[in-house]
């Protein structure tokens, strides 16, 4: 165990013996991780900054159900994407009822500062990529942005999302196939749009 | 190894994910089948769009420089 692990545990130890501000600490360091999460779950911001708010909610609320087993992120990263799920089953309920263009940007790279040189190419690249992930199902957006974004193994991956790991290995691979189809499409499309 | 079973495996490859036989075997098939190994390339490709810029990197070390002082 690290000692950052060792850390966040002396701070849930005080937030299950009732002290509330301490939850304050762990909300501010893994706010940034879990609200990019979010984002790069759902399509829609507002969505994303609600869904990361409910988390933590969901987190401070069952923190005495938190053993130090397993680092506190990989905990809180499961609530995370089950908020997210949840979250997204009642965008399609009410996509039923009511449209919703989906014109909102995700910042695959919310740090990046743009080069100019190479601005005009990546910013290609970026939004084909963005585009590209809103069509894949939830399924496969989830396995891929696990594995992609917050750097887990297949087996961590499993763990959190309660699947085997040969499930996830395929997932990873069909979200690689229609992420790699899809780029192609839109880089064709653009490609005749231009000349 | 078939090219069916060399691309559910090439994911899983990049990832290093994959025992030590398999990936010795998607190797070799990878060797004689230039349209897999093309795929491979392709999907390579993909992960370096994950990848935040190099500038991005370098902004990164900067601040841990500057916490380390």
């Amino acid at each position: 165990m690290n000692d950052q692990q060792c850390h966040d545990d002396t701070i849930i130890a005080r937030c299950k013996n009732g002290d509330a501000s301490s939850f304050e600490y762990l909300v501010l360091k893994y706010q940034d991780k879990v609200f990019n999460l979010c984002r790069y779950l759902l399509k829609n911001q507002q969505d994303a900054e609600d869904a990361a708010q409910e988390a933590f909610i969901k987190a401070f609320n069952n923190i005495s159900s938190y053993t130090p087993h397993s680092p506190f992120y990989a905990w809180l990263s499961r609530i995370v994407v089950n908020t997210c799920v949840d979250s997204q089953r009642k965008r399609s309920l009410l996509s039923m009822f009511f449209s919703d263009n989906g014109q909102e940007h995700i910042d695959i790279h919310p740090t990046h500062i743009p080069n100019p040189e190479t601005a005009y190419e990546t910013q290609q690249s970026m939004l084909a990529l963005q585009a590209s992930l809103k069509q894949l199902s939830l399924k496969l957006r989830t396995v891929i942005v696990l594995k992609e974004f917050e750097g887990l193994s297949y087996e961590e991956i499993a763990d959190l999302l309660d699947l085997s790991v040969g499930t996830v290995k395929s997932r990873i691979s069909r979200a690689r196939d229609e992420l790699t189809k899809n780029m192609k499409k839109m880089r064709n499309k653009f490609f005749f749009q231009t000349f | 190894m078939n090219c069916s079973k060399a691309i559910k495996n090439m994911s899983a490859y990049l990832d290093t994910e994959l025992h030590d036989l398999e990936r010795g075997q998607l190797e070799a098939h990878l060797i004689g089948c230039p349209a897999c190994f093309q795929r491979l390339e392709e999907l390579r490709a993909l992960q370096t769009f994950f990848q935040p810029p190099l500038q991005n990197k370098a902004q990164q070390i900067l601040q841990q420089v500057s916490w380390d002082k």
